[in-house]
Parts: C-alpha cells; structure tokens; sequence
C-alpha cells in the first residue's frame, strides 16, 4: 500500500517520534489502567513498594505487639493520642464507617492506634478510648524512645502545640498488605467517601 | 585545557544533580515541595549540566534523529508538564496512579531532549534565535502550572492536604513553596531561551 519508498518514510518518521509516541502510549495506558480497575476513583495513594517499618510497642491489654505477627492480614496504621479534640476521633469514627462495608471479610482487617502521649495514654486508657470506636482498634503504647523511634520510621511527624494539652501531628492511616509491604496512605481529607475507601481496602486484600 | 576542565566540572555537577534528584524520589509524599524539588532538579537542573559536559558536537545519526528532534522534543516536555499536571488537578485519581508511573525517569528523559533544543552540541535547530524561540515557548506551560500552584487558593492535591510535611508547615504553604520551587527552576531554561532569542552569545563573537 505505502510502497517501498512510502514505508520507509514512515519507519523514520515512527523512530523520529518515537519517545512522544511512547510516552502518550505509557501515560495512556496509565490512565486506562486507572479508570478500568477502580470502578470508584481511588480514594487512598498509593506508597512506593517497600516494606512496612517494624512495629514492637505494648498493646492495650499490656501484652507485647509485633506488626509482623498479623502478616496476612491487611492492617491499617495511625498514630495519633486519646486527648485530640478532633483529627483523632473523627477518623476513628470515619473508620467505622468502613468497617461496615468490609463485609464478610472484616476480621481479615486490622486497625491499630499507636498513641503519641504514651505518659498519658497508658493501655488501660488506650483500651477504654478505642471502645468507643467499634470493632476497637488495637490501641499501642510504650516508652516515649520506642513511640519517638516508631513515629519516625512510619514517617510521621508530630510535636506539642504551643498548648501542651495538644500534639500536632501527621493524620494518616497507612495501610500494610497482607505481604507486610506498604500499599496506600489516606490523608484526612481523603477518607471522606467510606465506600471508596473500603473498595480501595479490599483491593488491597485480594491483590495479596 | 580550561574547556576540558569545565566539561569534567559540568560532568561532576550533573552526575551530583541527578544522584539528588533521585535520592529525593524516595518519599514522594513526604511534601509537595520536595518532591517537586526532586522532579524539576531531573527535569532541569541535571538535564543542562549533562549535555553541557559533552565535548563535541554530537553526530548527525539515528540515536540524534530520536533524541534531539525539535518537534518530539517539544511535544514530549510540553506533553509531559501538562499531563502530569493538570490532570492531577482535576481528576484525583489520575494523580493517584500517575505518582505509580515513573514519573523522574520521565522528566530526565523530557528535561534531556529538551535542552538539547538549546545546548550548542545537541542542537538541530540551524538559528538560533528560532531555538530560543522554541525553549521559551516549551518553557511556558512549567511556568503557568508553577504561578497556578503559587495562586491558588485551596489545596489541590488530596494526598498532602492536612498532612504535615517535613517542615511543618500547612498543606497550603506547602503548594504555595512547590510552586515557587518550580517557577525557579523554570528560570535557567527562560534565561538560555532569552540568550539564544536575543543573539547575546553571538554578538560577543563578532565583536
């Protein structure tokens, strides 16, 4: 059809372009691949591959707690303190919420609250707080050295406000596949559509 | 002796560039503004430094036809800046899965071909002023999406609003300053555009 002369300009002009022509190819498929498997957007962000810090603090009912003993599961983690005002509570309220879209699978899930006032949360406190919040999260505390070393390895940042009362601190829930890799984080602002946050955590499960 | 140095200098400086900017891809979601640091110093900031440090005019071939072609060029950095930005802007959850996609290889790669359109042993472009043209007009979307990020007034990024970054400072400041991060390293590419536009360097030589 082209001709010899005719495929040969083609062949040069496909290789002369062929960097843009590649990349609309990648992008687009990148955008198909996103619009195809989440039948609603994605609510959480996906973490680069790698896996989840270590986890070894005390948990609610003083027994020790290893991140890697729930391996096969997907857990959720946040830190956070018992005396926040708003932040803390209304996310553990909004994970209630998604707690109930799970389904059969929920026991498959596991949320866990690592406190950033350990002086004051102690594990009766933690444990009392996190009843609130039905199926309670595993509430953990432990010296303020092990919190300070946890906090950082999870990338999360917090200080004492100008009133001491107060901790201001990264909200975020990080999600560690069943593999103990780290999967998705939600910021606050994106655990707004529960439906879309519990599609996103069974994603995860299923992906293994 | 003193171009052989320069060329080694520029070689070292583009080698660091490169080495920190993608040391600074490793937590992508830590802040916007250092992670567009690390996005612009591959995209604009290593780029120039590396073709710099070439010592010869590159040869006329198929590896040049691919890389230094004005028009791909062009619609790769051009593509690359819009799509990677302003979809993000509209569409949540295309930013979601763009920040899977290897997002720095890209902007090195975009960064490279398009400031080979400007560099004088890559460039395909025979007049100079036409080459300026091209870098300055290439330039334009970078630096609309930097004043956008600057101006805007809410968060536009789901994922870094209410998340205290690095710094400690609100989402807010946090977009604001990852817009000025681009804007600035918009610059170099606007000053060579302006160079070349303008003739500068080749006025010095006639003189």
């Amino acid at each position: 059809m082209f001709g010899d002369h005719g495929m040969k300009k083609l062949t040069r002009l496909l290789m002369r372009y062929s960097i843009p022509l590649m990349m609309a190819l990648g992008l687009g498929a990148v955008w198909l691949s996103s619009a195809k498997t989440h039948l609603t957007p994605q609510a959480g962000s996906t973490m680069a591959d790698r896996r989840a810090p270590a986890l070894q603090l005390t948990d609610d009912t003083g027994h020790n707690f290893n991140l890697a003993d729930l391996h096969g599961r997907v857990v959720l983690v946040y830190f956070g303190y018992t005396s926040c005002p708003d932040i803390c509570p209304t996310t553990l309220a909004t994970m209630q919420a998604v707690w109930q879209r799970l389904g059969a699978e929920q026991n498959r899930f596991r949320l866990v609250f690592v406190t950033l006032d350990p002086a004051h949360d102690t594990a009766p406190v933690l444990h009392d707080y996190l009843a609130n919040f039905p199926p309670p999260p595993l509430g953990l505390t432990g010296s303020l050295a092990d919190i300070t070393e946890a906090a950082e390895a999870w990338g999360v940042e917090w200080h004492r406000a100008a009133d001491p009362r107060f901790i201001d601190h990264t909200s975020v829930i990080q999600v560690v596949g069943p593999d103990g890799g780290l999967k998705l984080r939600f910021g606050y602002s994106q655990l707004s559509d529960p439906t879309a946050v519990a599609h996103d955590l069974l994603q995860v499960l299923h992906a293994g | 002796m003193r171009a052989k140095r320069l060329h080694i200098l520029s070689l070292a400086a583009g080698i660091l560039a490169l080495g920190w900017g993608l040391w600074g891809m490793g937590d992508p979601l830590a802040s916007m503004a250092s992670y567009t640091a690390a996005l612009m110093t591959l995209n604009q900031i290593a780029p120039p430094l590396l073709l710099l440090a070439l010592p010869r005019r590159v040869p006329d071939g198929v590896l040049a036809e691919i890389l230094f072609d004005p028009v791909a060029a062009s619609l790769v950095f051009v593509g690359l800046s819009v799509a990677v930005s302003l979809p993000g802007i509209f569409d949540r959850s295309l930013a979601g899965a763009l920040y899977a996609a290897p997002l720095g290889l890209l902007e090195l790669i975009a960064g490279l071909m398009f400031w080979a359109q400007l560099t004088p042993t890559t460039r395909r472009i025979a007049r100079p002023w036409l080459a300026g043209a091209l870098g300055w007009l290439g330039s334009l979307p970078m630096m609309v999406v930097a004043l956008v990020w600057m101006l805007w007034p809410d968060v536009l990024y789901t994922p870094y609003l209410d998340v205290i970054c690095r710094w400690n400072v609100p989402p807010i400041t946090d977009q604001r300053w990852a817009g000025f991060v681009m804007f600035l390293a918009g610059l170099p590419l606007q000053f060579a555009a302006a160079w070349l536009l303008l003739g500068i360097g080749r006025r010095s030589e006639t003189v």
